[in-house]
């Protein structure tokens, strides 16, 4: 795993580990754990965009809390900053939540429907204590105007606003302290198609503007295209592909990655009477029963008996003068 | 402030903006819309009438509400008696109107009571969840359980029949239900993704569960506790019927209807029960539309 490491590396994830214990029974003894998260590492990139994809139950936005400290970890490693998060208590990891914030699936619930757009909005800059009260107040309706919401409506509540619009207020909040890194939680996949482009253009020419790097988690795959500088694969807990996105989606190495494009509609007619569906066999296995071996093995079309006994590391195959394409297989170099 | 995109026009053109938007508080706001709802104004009026003719009871009526007039026994409502005599021959509207300070006094103390115990039980146990939920759960559960006319009797009896003693079994039997709801407006309200935004922008536990989740639960809470008063109000009623509440020759609401028993009372002299049981329900009434108000006016939802 040291390859991965680079020295310009924001965030540094290694072998991290979320397992939810199952308890049954009177004593509540536990009995077995459900591994959402089972083994992750990458690297974030000072300024760039990792895009996090994998079907529904398959951890992504559980890694994206872990690497916040939003739930406990199991286990592993998170270095934010040259400085090891994962074991900081509270106390101290408050401090550093100024720098690292997290914008949330559904705008309608990840706002308080008692505190107006101004309250909601400040009080990040009230817990870490930023500016003067007076500034704070300006603070705010500078950062209104940022995300594009009218100043005015400082003193209206959420649910005034629209899907699109409530999304801006928490992009806003999130943005309140100046932070250096933010975890988009699948921030467009509870608005309307419409309003998706307009949050996703807002997040880039932000993420410009203020110099951020996001890890930003999704399941639609034409997004994460738009808007990553480099794309994570994820299956049933674990990292299985990670590189550019261009080589991710152009030439992906992984089975899994490769049935999962070929899922994505062209929206060229030509195109898309040629394209080849790889339908998979089954369903996702239980993440408290991960499958021994590759855990893809049981439905992957190119599995044999290697794959079912030896789970496989991550390999680079990437020709040796260019980006790192990292891939979690046995049989990768068939698509090289 | 320093922020790559801060200029001074961002700064000072919204500052303007802002001057025109006048700031208004989650209460005044309340407080606006909470006098605009009809039914609550009305049940408002109605319980400020009780209250003040209840205070204000001595200066009403010339007659004592313990005096008796054997000569004058159960008589019909007349210019002297407005509502008629009792059984003892004292006058019905003063007793009323005395009854009312002991029946609205117990429906607020009770209330208030049961409202202390359940919103700490509630906040502690929807708070910490795990086994301190379970623990206190399961304690509500049986206070729940008991069967609380037989339990009012057992311990009117054990401390003695007086009013201080019916607020207290009051309070502490109806407390489980505030418990309750504060319990599971704290379990849902934990869950939902502001308390984990909160967290993630840096704010305490404490702050969370009193900043951000409490103030979501107040409605609720307000209404249950207005219903509450109602509830007191009859189960002051129910014990002083039984003659555990409070005891004569004080009057309430509740102990007046229990010397109104008897066919024949029923059912040839109204004026002797129907005064008390028309205040009893007035007053359940009222303090309901007033809950009902305070549920909307609270609910910044509910503005348009």
């Amino acid at each position: 795993m040291s390859a991965l490491q680079e020295s310009s590396a924001l965030v540094q994830v290694r072998d991290l580990k979320v397992h939810f214990p199952i308890r049954k029974g009177i004593m509540r003894r536990q009995v077995g754990a459900v591994r959402a998260v089972d083994g992750v590492s990458f690297d974030i990139f000072k300024g760039e965009t990792l895009g996090l994809v994998g079907e529904s139950g398959c951890g992504k936005s559980t890694t994206g809390l872990a690497i916040l400290r939003l739930i406990d970890m199991t286990s592993g490693q998170v270095v934010f900053e040259d400085q090891d998060i994962s074991t900081l208590p509270e106390s101290q990891l408050r401090a550093m939540r100024r720098r690292m914030m997290m914008i949330f699936q559904d705008p309608y619930s990840s706002l308080n429907p008692r505190m107006t757009v101004n309250s909601i909005i400040i009080e990040p800059l009230n817990v870490f204590k930023i500016g003067e009260p007076r500034e704070r107040a300006a603070r705010v309706q500078e950062l209104m105007s940022l995300v594009g919401l009218n100043p005015a409506f400082a003193n209206r509540y959420p649910h005034e606003f629209s899907g699109g619009q409530r999304q801006r207020i928490g992009i806003a909040r999130a943005l309140a302290t100046n932070p250096s890194f933010i975890v988009g939680d699948e921030p467009i996949s509870a608005l309307d198609v419409s309003i998706q482009a307009q949050v996703v253009n807002l997040l880039s020419d932000l993420k410009q503007q203020l110099n951020l790097t996001y890890l930003f988690i999704g399941h639609d795959l034409s997004m994460v295209r738009y808007i990553s500088n480099r794309v994570a694969v994820m299956y049933l807990g674990r990292v299985v592909e990670l590189s550019n996105r261009d080589a991710i989606f152009d030439h992906p190495l992984h089975p899994y990655t490769r049935s999962l494009l070929s899922a994505v509609p062209i929206a060229n007619p030509k195109r898309e009477r040629a394209r080849q569906r790889i339908i998979l066999q089954g369903d996702v296995p239980s993440p408290a029963k991960p499958p021994s071996g590759c855990r893809f093995h049981p439905r992957c079309p190119f599995a044999t008996q290697e794959c079912s006994a030896i789970d496989p590391e991550m390999r680079n195959l990437a020709p040796a003068d260019t980006a790192p394409h990292w891939v979690a297989c046995h049989h990768a170099e068939k698509f090289v | 402030m320093a922020t790559s995109i801060a200029s001074t026009e961002t700064k000072t053109a919204p500052a303007t903006q802002l001057g025109t938007v006048r700031p208004e508080g989650l209460w005044s706001k309340a407080g606006r819309r909470f006098l605009r709802h009809k039914l609550a104004m009305f049940g408002l009026a109605v319980m400020a009438i009780l209250l003040l003719s209840a205070i204000a009871a001595p200066v009403l009526t010339p007659h004592s509400p313990i005096q008796q007039d054997l000569r004058n026994l159960r008589k019909p409502p007349s210019a002297q008696h407005l509502l008629g005599t009792d059984g003892l021959g004292r006058d019905i509207l003063t007793r009323v109107l005395y009854g009312g300070r002991i029946s609205l006094s117990v429906g607020l103390v009770s209330v208030t009571i049961a409202a202390v115990i359940g919103i700490i039980v509630g906040i502690i146990a929807g708070y910490y969840g795990g086994k301190t939920d379970m623990v206190l759960m399961r304690a509500t559960d049986m206070v729940m359980t008991f069967p609380s006319l037989v339990i009012m009797i057992t311990i009117a009896a054990a401390l003695g029949p007086s009013i201080f003693n019916a607020m207290l079994i009051i309070g502490f039997l109806t407390w489980p239900a505030i418990a309750r709801l504060v319990r599971g407006q704290f379990l849902t309200l934990r869950t939902q993704q502001f308390a984990l935004a909160a967290r993630s922008i840096g704010v305490s536990n404490w702050e969370i569960a009193f900043k951000h989740i409490f103030p979501n639960t107040i409605s609720f809470i307000t209404v249950a506790i207005t219903f509450g008063v109602a509830t007191a109000i009859l189960m002051e009623a129910s014990l002083s019927f039984l003659g555990l509440g409070v005891q004569a020759p004080t009057p309430s609401w509740g102990n007046m209807l229990r010397d109104a028993q008897g066919m024949n009372i029923l059912e040839d002299m109204p004026w002797i029960w129907l005064p008390p049981g028309i205040l009893i329900a007035l007053a359940v009434l009222s303090i309901n539309f007033i809950g009902d108000g305070l549920r909307d006016a609270l609910d910044p939802r509910s503005y348009l």
